[in-house]
């Protein structure tokens, strides 16, 4: 209260010229920010374009004085290496065999989920759907060592223990993210009118049809977003896949990377080349699906 | 799926006969959604219920041991540490998230590469933690040849006080004394002197060892030769008494050592001033002449050793609080490793573009005649932000700090790849404990369900807190 | 201690591609071997666990080869990892055992004999039980009965180092004492160039390995085992005179080591310490390092094992690595006490396929396939030095074949607090200052009886 009096007395010429002087001075700290937001992503890719035995050696922003370090001969020793396992492009090949079924698992049962949760007439969708809700704050660390014995009783009783394999991995993150894919779905779909199935069947389209031919194609924004989502976070993960994969051959990029660090002086040109790799994929999805990721970010956080 | 698609039900037709009744009307609907509660039911439900069964029984889940996995999560040091670390986090890291997201957030407003800007700040949200962990640790690594962080500091550093032609390595603490040999002690100032005092007309040998051979090369060091006396002057040589050929002579010049070059050297008197200064000769040979009769002793001085910079160890455990005089649990509880700062840093610039979205969303449905109003009142922006801004903003920041908290207290990967050995006990949190208490050397599920069951317990709230508004928000 | 069992042994990967030609050819010779002498085919199955995967794996499927060919046994091996104990533990309990397990520890030995879980041997392997020394039949021996062969051992009394940096600072042969192994730290510090040690940090473990070592060397195998089972205090005199040592060998401040402290604390993890003296490329910065023989697999593929005259310091030409004894003070009678670990294999179920194959298992014939392979050694003496590839690993299995005494790393026997002890070890490494021993001791003896009961 007490500021408003001495401010108004200059306001008309004080506030325009405030406004000029701070639009400068607000440029001037975002670039910073930005600056410095992009060192860390810079440094990554100079190291990996520098030959192994400058690491160490010269700092990696010697680079911008000596252009001539730069070479991409990091990225032809990888891919020289081809699939063969235990190499970047093998890890790679796994962590797309993990990320895309269990992308396209979540996103088809959150879809079918929020469909039934949305229109269909039975009691206690609610309840359900709450129930799903309170299931997204859960840490998965909770279900890791109990879901490692069941699938040792699914080795036991079926002869087929998904532990150490790839499709456990994939069982277990479909797991954790449904509560939020189908939370985010029929957040979406109750935004769809009623009418629209009611013409549908009126055609005398069937339920399934219904699903897919007009609430599908509808739904497509928030699929993108969950699809983008679901896909990033898998990629990205970590201890899930050291968790139920530890064990096998061919690791992803993640386990790739972690297993790396432990010699890191003398690994550190595989260990950013493969990090760039791994960053490369979600990168694309990033860039490409800006809007959609964005969108999935603010449905996440529950409003 | 198909096999529905083959009935194609129709359920919107009109109600058929009583005896169909629910199932009829309704099984579509459950096919639709029973894959999801099943995966649910088997994957989350059922393990969260197990986990809290195992919390009570030993490690290898056959005897119930009642509380006594819960009495050893608060007993043991390892695990106290990781308590201590998971509030550390939780102290500064959402507080400071949300602070940079909420600034940088109203900034961009006012900026037009706005959408460049927020491109930049999300993009490490994309990037797994495992690679932002190894990024960060290079930039924080103790070799300011390898760190952006330790190579500023030795810059800086450098600025102030120049390294000497022959630093010492004070990573290993070396000191001038250590590097004595023959015929050379300690001087007062960390200098080196000649033992033995000499006249006008004399020569001195002095010995020194522990130089890299690196920098003997650098500097272009030849073969010392023995120094030939002057009249009227004294002559002397300094070299690095260490043969590789003889290991055990330190008294005599060896084919296989080399001169100490560009070394500064004072003559000085029996009162202890310096009459005269010098620099030695590619093959650390040095002379005084018309030296004026009376008593000498050669001083090199501490100026030569002027120590090179020794990073900052970001990356290790010693503590930003006084806690070292502690008992063990104490220093468990009250230390904090300076690498928790580190990672703190690091975990920001990965999620403050997650803030910044989330509250770029919320200024964007803000009421803009509000803030128009409180700025042809002529509330600076400060105010207007502090008054006006912020309160309105407060459900959206609530969500922004409440999802960084859970966040935090998962924290896992950063650790596990950011840390160096050393450092992975001190900077543990509860996440990192359960995977390496209940996965690292077989699989225990007493203690490490115990400190899941704690982890499940501190979100519950916060599920509750959910619910709360969802029911709120579609009432 | 799986923290190194991940390692990645690309080395051993092409050194086992390479040999498997080799295996072929030896498994026709072996067909006549005294083991496999039955040549009549016997037919049926047999079951067998051990904790090994992927390339030991593909190894130890090389030495069953063999065994199959000649008897018609089809062998079913499963690789348990890390989760071996447990496996075993549920298996026994459950009533379906494997018919044979090799496990990594002789606790487990006597916990399986003392429920009668396993068969004596001596009966079923007959002479084979003489290819072990002493120690080792020792330690597979329940109430005076043979209950298990050590078919495979780890030296952890290995210390690594480059040959052309001891060579640069004027050191020829390596130290045989450990007043000799001070002197020649001092040596190399005074050269100026290198660092005299690499040391291996981590989250404790290889600063607990460095101490059993050292404690071993100075107090003996007996000691040892008191400690082991804290019959011995924690603050006794003869683990404070272990620490004062242990911090000659740092130096002030950690003068000796690469990087000092500091360096050894940001740098020791496993297995980047070992980089600085086997760098892949460039030249080395430190010395030796220390560690069990395991370390091999991380020693780059260019360097060849030995210590001749054509050792290069850099790694470009004809770089080196060898091994020296952990030593032992002058005159000791400790300086043939080893510290390692192995796997001791255990008969389970007795039919004809099992009995058939522990005996094989236990000759020198099964042995020597995997010591081909490289990276392997054994304790069976009659397993001709010949057949290991390199200097180095012959130099180590003589060491294990006439250890005196040989004792189980002690920290994998501290269940419970096994974390904390290493955490102890880092705080003395950092701090050994006679009043922090004596606090961390005191800490040590808490946690100890906190843990054990005792």
């Amino acid at each position: 209260m007490t500021i408003d009096a001495p401010v108004k007395e200059n306001r008309v010429g004080g506030l325009a010229k405030r406004l000029h002087l701070s639009k400068a001075v607000v440029n001037v700290i975002l670039a910073l920010v930005a600056i410095f937001w992009l060192v860390p992503t810079i440094s990554l890719l100079v190291i990996s374009l520098r030959p192994e035995s400058l690491f160490g050696v010269s700092g990696w922003w010697k680079v911008f004085t000596d252009p001539s370090q730069l070479t991409f001969g990091n990225y032809s020793t990888i891919f020289s290496q081809g699939f063969a396992t235990g190499g970047v492009l093998d890890s790679l090949l796994t962590s797309l065999e993990i990320t895309i079924p269990a992308t396209l698992l979540v996103t088809m049962i959150s879809c079918l989920a929020a469909y039934s949760l949305v229109f269909g007439s039975w009691r206690g969708r609610d309840m359900i759907f709450f129930g799903i809700v309170g299931l997204m704050v859960v840490p998965l660390q909770v279900a890791l060592i109990p879901v490692v014995q069941l699938y040792r009783e699914m080795g036991n009783l079926f002869g087929l223990n998904p532990y150490g394999t790839i499709p456990g991995v994939i069982i277990f993150h479909v797991a954790f993210g449904l509560p939020f894919g189908i939370f985010l779905m029929r957040n979406f779909l109750t935004g769809i009118p009623r009418d629209l199935l009611e013409a549908g069947r009126i055609e005398g389209a069937g339920e399934w049809k219904i699903f897919y031919r007009i609430v599908l194609p509808l739904a497509l924004p928030a699929i993108a977003s969950l699809a983008i989502f679901q896909f990033i976070w898998v990629w990205n993960d970590l201890l899930v896949a050291l968790v139920f994969l530890g064990g096998n051959v061919h690791s992803p990029l993640t386990i790739f990377l972690y297993d790396q660090t432990r010699s890191l002086a003398a690994n550190y040109w595989i260990v950013s080349t493969g990090a760039v790799v791994s960053i490369f994929v979600p990168l694309i999805v990033f860039f490409s699906f800006q809007r959609y990721f964005v969108r999935g970010v603010l449905a996440g956080a529950v409003k | 799926m198909t096999s529905v698609t083959a009935e194609g039900l129709k359920v919107g037709a009109p109600r058929a006969s009583r005896q169909h009744g629910w199932w009829r009307r309704n099984w579509v609907s459950i096919a639709f959604i029973a894959p999801g509660i099943i995966w649910l039911l088997a994957i989350v439900v059922y393990p969260t219920i197990a986990t809290v069964r195992f919390s009570f029984y030993n490690e290898s889940a056959t005897k119930f041991v009642g509380l006594h996995n819960f009495a050893s999560v608060f007993s043991t040091d390892t695990i106290l540490t990781a308590f201590k670390n998971n509030v550390v986090w939780v102290l500064i890291f959402p507080f400071f998230v949300t602070f940079i997201g909420l600034m940088v957030a109203v900034l961009t407003e006012r900026i037009r590469w706005a959408t460049a800007f927020k491109a930049i700040i999300v993009m490490p949200i994309v990037f797994s933690t495992t690679a932002s962990a190894l990024v960060w640790r290079t930039i924080f690594d103790l070799d300011p040849h390898v760190g952006v962080v330790n190579a500023i500091e030795q810059t800086v550093s450098d600025w102030f006080s120049t390294p000497g032609a022959y630093p010492l390595n004070s990573a290993i603490g070396q000191t001038a004394v250590s590097l004595a040999s023959f015929n050379t002690t300690g001087a007062p100032g960390g200098a080196l002197a000649s033992k033995s005092a000499v006249q006008p007309g004399g020569t001195v040998m002095m010995g020194l060892t522990r130089i890299s051979s690196a920098t003997l090369q650098t500097l272009g060091a030849k073969t010392p030769v023995a120094p030939q006396t002057i009249a009227g002057g004294i002559a002397g040589v300094v070299w690095n008494d260490f043969s590789p050929s003889q290991t055990s002579n330190t008294t005599t010049i060896v084919s296989d050592e080399h001169g100490l070059p560009n070394l500064r050297l004072s003559l000085v008197n029996s009162t202890g001033s310096s009459v005269a200064s010098t620099v030695t000769n590619s093959s650390g040979d040095f002379s005084f002449s018309h030296v004026a009769p009376g008593s000498y002793h050669v001083e090199v001085p501490a100026s030569n050793f002027q120590t090179s910079f020794v990073g900052t160890f970001w990356l290790g455990s010693q503590s930003i609080t006084p806690a070292s005089g502690l008992n063990q649990t104490a220093q468990s509880l009250l230390s904090v490793p300076l690498i928790d700062l580190a990672m703190i840093i690091s975990y920001i610039w990965i999620w403050a573009g997650f803030a910044m979205v989330l509250i770029g969303a919320g200024l964007a449905a803000l009421n803009r005649e509000v803030l128009e109003a409180a700025e042809i009142d002529g509330a600076t922006e400060w105010q207007t932000l502090r008054r006006v801004t912020i309160p309105m903003l407060a459900p959206v920041l609530t969500v922004v700090f409440v999802t960084m908290v859970i966040n935090v207290l998962k924290v896992f990967d950063i650790i596990l790849n950011m840390a160096p050995g050393s450092s992975q006990g001190p900077a543990t949190t509860l996440a990192l404990s359960i995977y390496n208490d209940g996965f690292t050397g077989g699989i225990h599920s007493g203690v490490a369900s115990a400190i899941a069951v704690i982890l499940f317990l501190l979100v519950v709230p916060v599920m509750f807190w959910n619910l709360r508004k969802l029911k709120g928000g579609s009432a | 201690m799986n923290l190194f069992g991940r390692a990645k042994a690309s080395r051993k990967a092409l050194i086992a591609a390479v040999a498997l030609t080799t295996v072929a050819s030896m498994s026709i010779i072996l067909s006549n071997g005294p083991a496999l002498a039955a040549s009549k085919k016997i037919g049926g199955s047999v079951s067998i666990w051990a904790e090994w995967t992927s390339t030991e794996q593909q190894d130890f499927k090389a030495v069953l080869q063999p065994f199959e060919d000649s008897t018609g046994i089809t062998v079913h091996y499963t690789g348990k990892g890390s989760n071996m104990d447990t496996a075993l533990d549920a298996a026994v309990a459950g009533g379906s055992p494997p018919a044979v397990a090799l496990v990594p520890d002789p606790g487990t030995l006597d916990t399986l004999a003392a429920k009668h879980a396993i068969k004596p041997l001596a009966s079923i392997i007959g002479s084979e039980s003489k290819n072990y020394g002493t120690a080792w039949s020792a330690l597979a021996t329940y109430k005076k009965k043979l209950y298990g062969i050590w078919f495979k051992a780890a030296n952890k009394n290995t210390v690594y180092y480059n040959p052309a940096v001891f060579k640069a600072a004027g050191i020829s042969s390596a130290p045989t004492s450990w007043s000799q192994l001070l002197t020649d730290e001092t040596t190399i510090a005074n050269g100026g160039t290198y660092a005299p040690v690499s040391l291996c940090t981590d989250i404790g473990w290889p600063v607990a390995d460095l101490f059993q070592n050292l404690f071993l060397k100075l107090n003996g195998a007996t000691a040892y085992d008191q400690l082991a089972t804290h019959k011995m205090k924690w603050s006794s005199s003869a683990v404070t005179n272990t620490f004062a040592e242990m911090a000659q060998l740092t130096g002030a401040s950690g003068a000796n080591l690469l990087g000092g402290m500091k360096g050894a604390l940001a740098d020791g993890s496993w297995p980047n310490c070992t980089t600085s003296v086997f760098p892949a490329s460039g030249s080395p910065t430190a010395a030796m390092v220390f560690e069990a023989d395991f370390l091999t697999s991380n020693v780059p593929s260019n360097y060849t094992p030995g210590n001749g005259s054509s050792c290069t310091l850099s790694a470009k030409a004809s770089p080196c690595y060898d091994t020296f004894n952990f030593p032992a003070p002058t005159g000791s009678a400790y300086a043939a006490d080893i510290q390692g670990s192995g796997d001791v294999a255990m008969l389970l179920t007795s039919t004809r396929q099992s009995k058939a194959l522990i005996k094989y298992l236990a000759s020198p014939s099964a042995a020597s396939i995997w010591a081909n392979l490289g990276g392997f050694v054994t304790p069976n003496k009659k397993v001709a030095l010949g057949s290991y590839p390199d200097s180095v690993s012959k130099a180590d299995a003589r060491a294990l074949t006439s250890a005196k005494a040989f004792v189980f790393s002690l920290d994998d026997l501290q269940v419970g607090w096994e974390p904390a002890l290493w955490a102890d070890m880092l705080n003395v490494l950092q701090n050994p200052s006679a009043s922090n021993v004596t606090t961390v001791e005191a800490l040590m003896d808490t946690q100890a009886t906190a843990a054990l009961g005792h």
